[in-house]
């Protein structure tokens, strides 16, 4: 046998270990095996060497990495990727660290020694003690000042201010003090380096006079922002005016929407969990025991709602579907403007009694960790710069699984945008809620049995995808009537219609509205939307292709 | 596989719409396979531990380009793999006598429930076997990188000769013949360390 005929048939013998080689090759291995004892050699030879690499221990993770990881995301979001250098000055700092801590080693030996001296007389030298401790304290800057990640420490530390005493500070201000907001360190901070955006971000939380005054100059503040000046080019079917707005608008505002606090202001949010209660004939009593809220001056909710001009499904988890559907998500300009932004939006919401504020990226969300409900997520490397507030209602999406389900064959894991239906007691959680409806699912596989899972697939027909767009059309009276394409979308991209986007090979199914990302034209829409449930956009411009727009 | 592909894809295109929390459920997913990944490759522990660390965020910077034409196992392990062949050969020159505590955390009887597994035997052959693995451990380092690369990702995470193709981004026959020639190399290092491994 040649070298390279050992060596081919070695390829095959260890594929065939492992289990790699088809029915008939394997055959043909075994028999070769049973005759030719130099394969059965060979063979061993490579069963020792992999049951020796099997035999060594998988050894775990140390247990900070992922808090580690973490952290450097969070800071490579809060700084970028040029201020993220741990990375790169890890090597370099070892040695330096190494050689300040035998500079160390040997300062305090020296002091010590010194110390030693003078205690007991033996000092022979010239230094004094208090020349010892200058040269002490010497090496102690040196050692702060030597050191890059103390430096980026410093930085973050700053960067990460205002610290949870001052959010406390300014919620328990939000609901019982009387004047203003008195200037911190953080406050003078945030005016030197915040600026444009710090008068604007500023919320008086003492009343809704202030609340209106403050609203207006963020709305003015938010009216300039990159991308405003964009011209609509919309010639899709003919959207409500301004006034239809107003009239949408003051009816929504009639509802009373009780603060689960004691407060004298107006809570900006709650409108979704007060519909949904509407809708449902349920008492909102939950104990409130301020004086009615009147919606109609709020100017923070008609700031929502001028500013939210998006939809995706994907923002809604099921676990979500007992949990307030406040999702709240601010895209800011400015690098720091957006820390000062979320100090006073989480103050202004927990004072309202939004239980849990969450920032993806910024640090407040370790501050303002309470049971969750509403989101706060920041995205300083998106290029346009907005401010997204999102409302969804658990009851649109439930309707939406629904008429998705009914349109197809479901089998294993629904998935609908980038919110995904896994795990029994998801699925079970998501059954009954469709299974409480009045109209029961037209789905005689809902709901789901146990053990059962199910799917939604083209089943080698895409136009499946179209009908469940369609459904959702007919079912959300949307009008636009578009939907997102993608390059990996396995139906058509019919801009009238619409399509979704189908991964083949992860069975992920997303469904996104198509909508244009400039404000003034998700405006009028708003009504439209807020009379079928959803009351609210989240906009993501770089799922919108210019291609579909009609 | 296909589960955790779609329950990937889902965390994935989260991340990409800006949750960053969703990145968390990644990192907990994955782990512990990349670190043990890049600490067999780079052969230290502190290194591993960075290395795993740079994998995930450069993961995470990229993530926006990440179109899902392969599964995020393989995209992230791609990076973990590449980034630790590539620090490993920057520090050749290094002596690998410095995977310090290859005879005694890595690869000894490292956790409470190998101990238990191993009750009952005798302490001397636990202690042996311990030693058989630090030199399993220090033979498998002195392999030529790409044959190191494909043992640890077969042998020890085990993964199918497709998957390492697509991790390391070449054709099934060259995965094959690695691991075979890796495997053989191995197998001849024990033996001229005096470890037949039978």
């Amino acid at each position: 046998m040649t070298p390279e005929e050992q060596d081919n048939l070695g390829e095959e013998l260890s594929a065939f270990l492992d289990g790699e080689l088809g029915q008939d090759e394997s055959a043909q291995i075994e028999r070769l095996l049973s005759t030719d004892e130099q394969a059965l050699c060979l063979l061993e030879e490579v069963r020792a060497a992999q049951a020796a690499a099997r035999s060594l221990n998988k050894v775990p993770a140390p247990s900070d990495v992922l808090e580690e990881i973490m952290d450097r995301v969070e800071r490579l979001e809060l700084l970028g990727p040029a201020q993220d250098d741990i990375r790169l000055a890890r090597h370099k700092v070892r040695p330096i660290r190494s050689a300040l801590a035998l500079a160390a080693v040997v300062l305090v030996a020296v002091s010590g020694g010194l110390y030693v001296s003078v205690r007991t007389g033996q000092h022979k030298g010239s230094a004094s003690l208090e020349d010892t401790e200058v040269a002490a304290h010497a090496g102690q800057n040196s050692l702060s000042n030597g050191a890059p990640d103390q430096e980026v420490a410093a930085v973050l530390d700053k960067l990460f201010t205002p610290k949870p005493e001052d959010l406390l500070a300014h919620n328990s201000m939000g609901n019982q003090r009387e004047g203003p907001i008195a200037p911190s360190a953080h406050d003078d901070w945030a005016s030197a380096n915040v600026a444009p955006y710090a008068d604007d971000v500023e919320m008086n939380l003492d009343g809704a006079e202030e609340t209106v005054t403050t609203g207006a100059r963020m709305r003015e503040a938010m009216t300039s922002m990159p991308g405003d000046d964009i011209e609509d080019d919309w010639s899709g079917p003919a959207l409500p005016d301004r006034a239809s707005l107003n009239e949408a608008n003051s009816t929504l505002v009639q509802t009373t929407v009780p603060s689960r606090r004691k407060s004298n202001v107006s809570p900006p949010l709650g409108i979704g969990r007060a519909l949904r209660e509407q809708a449902r004939g349920v008492s909102a009593d939950d104990g409130f025991v301020g004086p009615p809220n009147d919606l109609a001056d709020n100017e923070m909710r008609t700031l929502e709602q001028k500013y939210a001009h998006g939809f995706v499904l994907s923002t809604v988890k099921t676990h979500q579907f007992t949990c307030e559907p406040v999702r709240l998500s601010l895209l800011l300009a400015g690098e720091t403007a957006e820390q000062e932004f979320a100090a006073k939006m989480c103050a202004l919401l927990t004072s309202q009694g939004v239980k849990y504020v969450h920032s993806s990226t910024v640090s407040t969300s370790s501050m303002i960790a309470y049971e969750g409900v509403a989101f706060i997520n920041f995205h300083p490397r998106t290029p346009q710069e907005r401010q997204f507030i999102v409302r969804l209602s658990p009851p649109l999406f439930v309707e939406t699984i629904k008429y998705a389900t009914d349109a197809t064959n479901a089998k294993a894991t629904l998935c609908i945008g980038e919110c995904s239906v896994q795990g029994q007691e998801a699925v079970n959680a998501l059954a009954a809620s469709i299974a409480g409806k009045e109209s029961p699912p037209r789905n005689s596989q809902s709901p789901v049995d146990e053990g059962e899972q199910r799917e939604i697939t083209n089943e080698g027909d895409p136009l499946c995808l179209m009908k469940i767009l369609q459904d959702f059309v007919l079912a959300t009276s949307f009008p636009l009537g578009g939907f997102q394409s993608d390059t990996e979308v396995a139906c058509g991209d019919d801009p009238v219609k619409g399509d979704a986007l189908y991964d083949g090979e992860s069975d992920l199914i997303t469904v996104v509205v198509k909508l244009e990302s400039t404000t003034a034209m998700m405006e009028p829409l708003l009504p439209l939307v807020t009379t079928n449930g959803l009351l609210g956009f989240d906009g993501n411009e770089t799922v919108i292709p210019a291609k579909l727009m009609p | 596989m296909k589960t955790a592909r779609f329950e990937d894809a889902v965390l994935v295109r989260q991340v990409q719409a800006g949750e960053t929390f969703a990145f968390t459920e990644l990192v907990t997913k994955y782990q512990d396979r990349v670190y043990n990944t890049c600490l067999r490759i780079c052969g230290h522990t502190e290194d591993a531990r960075d290395l795993t660390q740079d994998a995930f965020l450069q993961a995470f910077e990229s993530i926006a380009s990440f179109r899902g034409k392969s599964a995020f196992f393989t995209w992230l392990f791609r990076i973990a793999v590449n980034m630790s062949i590539s620090h490993r050969r920057k520090r050749k020159a290094r002596n690998a006598a410095s995977l310090q505590d290859e005879k005694g955390t890595l690869n000894g009887p490292s956790s409470a429930s190998q101990l238990t597994d191993e009750r009952g035997v005798d302490p001397s052959t636990i202690v042996e076997k311990a030693e058989q693995r630090a030199l399993v451990a220090d033979c498998l380092l002195q392999l030529e990188s790409d044959q190191r690369a494909v043992l640890v990702l077969r042998d020890m995470e085990g993964f199918d000769y497709q998957e390492i193709a697509d991790i390391l981004e070449i054709p099934v026959g060259t995965v094959k013949s690695r691991v075979f020639r890796g495997r053989l190399a191995l197998r001849k290092l024990m033996i001229a360390s005096g470890n037949s491994g039978h």
